[in-house]
């Protein structure tokens, strides 16, 4: 069972400058020391930019963003096996850490996940031009970044732009395709999760739920420490919180059906050649694996043995990630991310893997103790 | 020209190879589409192998072991039935198609069963038409 409250920090200047009140850098601040990493990401110039962070004390707190949108950064690389970490993430990334942990990758005693809500990313290429074309904003002159309402804003000093992300995303900007059909927008298999969806409005507060022994200990003694505090949110904004987590997955559902549905209702050699050609271009560089965070074979992966140079009508690595992949893809979107000749890849692997998920009803990302239908060692149905 | 299927066959080595032995040194007549690739046991037949074939051209690939229970690797089959099923849904959503993906289980005695399969593999990828990767077919 889950617990609902709405937390800050009780450090003045993250308070007042923390976009929600300060309570992620606060309770990430309580935990240095309790742990050998306390990741998170540090902004280090525009709204844009920022790297991730290994906190060592607590002068390196002040900066910490939960989350930038055009950042999009692949969180669950920054924990290592027996490594004691903290880590701030969003939901896809915290979906990487559980495909781990079935992997043995990572031990589920070993990690406190700090999940934050998230209605999707933005690349920073697309947003650079959206910045341009439709907002006609130079990046540097943005202060702050929201989304709210169906609307993406952006602030600058003097002024705040807001348009409709449906509009944006019609025309090719807004969030990433692959954020626009996700529909895991809480992160429920993290220890905690934050978010401003059901906080007051100014109120400088941050919505946290927790879901497990260790998120509420940890929140427990943030609070007796005197780095957080926290109280009951009022009801009306609870519901106004799953809300709008329903509209966000409502959104998910059309796009799935405009993105996704029209592929798999072509027919099979239609769809067997919109696959082919679209994996045509590749240039064979593996970009897309080293990217992909569920996939992480070490020593003699299979995938990278295959000859690029040898010409099939689908690159036999691609042929072999798309089996692998169909039962654990989560959708963060890393591989079109890093594809140098634009493969909308994270597609084909949603293709599959939705596709799955639909026949098996078997959901990666989701619980550690989660085995695939077909990898559990017994003899299937009808054998 | 008319339509010859190639077909790719895995064979298990203590069961079906020997089934495809029998059904040679019985004279049981089979259509000759079939090429066979021998392996120890049908747990070693790797998904990748079958993309591999349809990736260069087969039109219908066999995946053959002993029947469940028997396997001579105690639990080789099961893996195999799983992967079977596994690549099923694998090809049916790319667009290749499920049924030019068959799994037949025979034992070594099963001579007659292996030939009749083989048979009526053939038959169905030949209504099919060639593998749809390959251009044109051929
Ligand atoms: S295949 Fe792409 S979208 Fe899927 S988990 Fe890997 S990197 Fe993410
Ligand atoms: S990143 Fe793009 S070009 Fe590189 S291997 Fe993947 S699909 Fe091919
Ligand atoms: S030995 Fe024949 S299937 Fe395993």
């Amino acid at each position: 069972m889950s617990e609902c409250f709405w937390g800050w920090s009780m450090r003045e200047d993250l308070r007042k400058n923390g976009e929600s009140g300060g309570f992620v850098s606060s309770l990430i601040e309580s935990l240095i020391g309790d742990y050998d990493r306390v990741i998170s990401v540090r902004k280090t110039g525009t709204v844009f930019e920022g790297k991730v962070v290994d906190l060592k004390d607590s002068s390196d707190v002040k900066g910490i963003q939960g989350a930038l949108h055009s950042l999009c950064i692949n969180m669950s690389a920054y924990i290592k096996k027996g490594m004691r970490t903290a880590i701030v993430l969003k939901p896809c990334d915290a979906k990487a850490v559980i495909e781990n942990m079935k992997r043995n990758h990572v031990d589920r005693g070993d990690v406190l996940l700090i999940g934050l809500n998230c209605g999707g990313t933005l690349s920073p290429v697309n947003t650079m031009k959206m910045l341009d074309v439709e907002y006609e904003l130079r990046p540097d002159e943005v202060v702050k970044e929201e989304i709210s309402k169906g609307n993406l804003i952006f602030f600058t000093e003097d002024n705040e732009f807001s348009k409709s992300i449906d509009e944006l995303e019609e025309s090719g900007y807004g969030r990433r395709e692959s954020c626009r059909y996700c529909n895991y927008k809480i992160p429920s298999v993290c220890d905690i999760a934050c978010g401003n969806w059901g906080t007051p409005a100014g109120g400088k507060v941050t919505f946290v739920e927790i879901f497990t022994q260790k998120g509420e200990q940890a929140v427990r003694s943030a609070v007796e420490m005197g780095f957080v505090s926290v109280e009951a949110p009022s009801e009306k904004l609870v519901m106004v919180r799953s809300k709008i987590n329903s509209s966000m997955k409502k959104l998910a559902r059309s796009w799935k059906g405009k993105v996704l549905d029209p592929i798999m209702e072509l027919s099979p050699i239609d769809r067997l050649n919109y696959i082919t050609n679209t994996l045509s271009p590749c240039i064979g560089c593996y970009a897309c694996r080293k990217a992909c965070p569920v996939c992480n074979c070490t020593g003699d992966c299979k995938c990278l043995q295959m000859d690029p140079d040898d010409v099939l009508p689908i690159p036999q690595y691609h042929a072999v990630r798309l089996l692998h992949l169909m039962e654990s893809c989560i959708g963060c979107g890393n591989c079109t991310d890093v594809c140098p000749v634009d493969i909308p890849l994270a597609r084909l692997h949603q293709l599959f893997a939705k596709a799955y998920e639909d026949r098996t009803g078997y959901k990666p990302g989701m619980s550690a103790d989660d085995v695939p239908p077909l990898s559990r060692g017994d003899i299937p149905e009808g054998h | 020209m008319s339509f010859e299927p190639r077909i790719v066959a895995f064979l298990c080595n203590w069961c079906s190879y020997g089934a495809a032995d029998m059904a040679g040194t019985s004279r049981i007549q089979y259509p000759p589409n079939v090429r066979v690739i021998r392996f120890m046991c049908s747990g070693r037949i790797d998904p990748n192998f079958v993309l591999e074939a349809f990736l260069r051209g087969a039109d219908g690939v066999m995946m053959t072991g002993c029947h469940i229970g028997d396997c001579h690797y105690i639990d080789g089959n099961y893996k195999t039935a799983n992967r079977y099923e596994f690549l099923k849904h694998y090809l049916d959503i790319l667009g290749i198609g499920a049924d030019r993906l068959q799994l037949e289980w025979c034992s070594a005695a099963e001579g007659l069963k292996f030939a009749q399969s083989v048979t009526a593999f053939t038959e169905r990828i030949r209504a099919l038409g060639p593998n749809p990767l390959k251009e044109g077919g051929k």
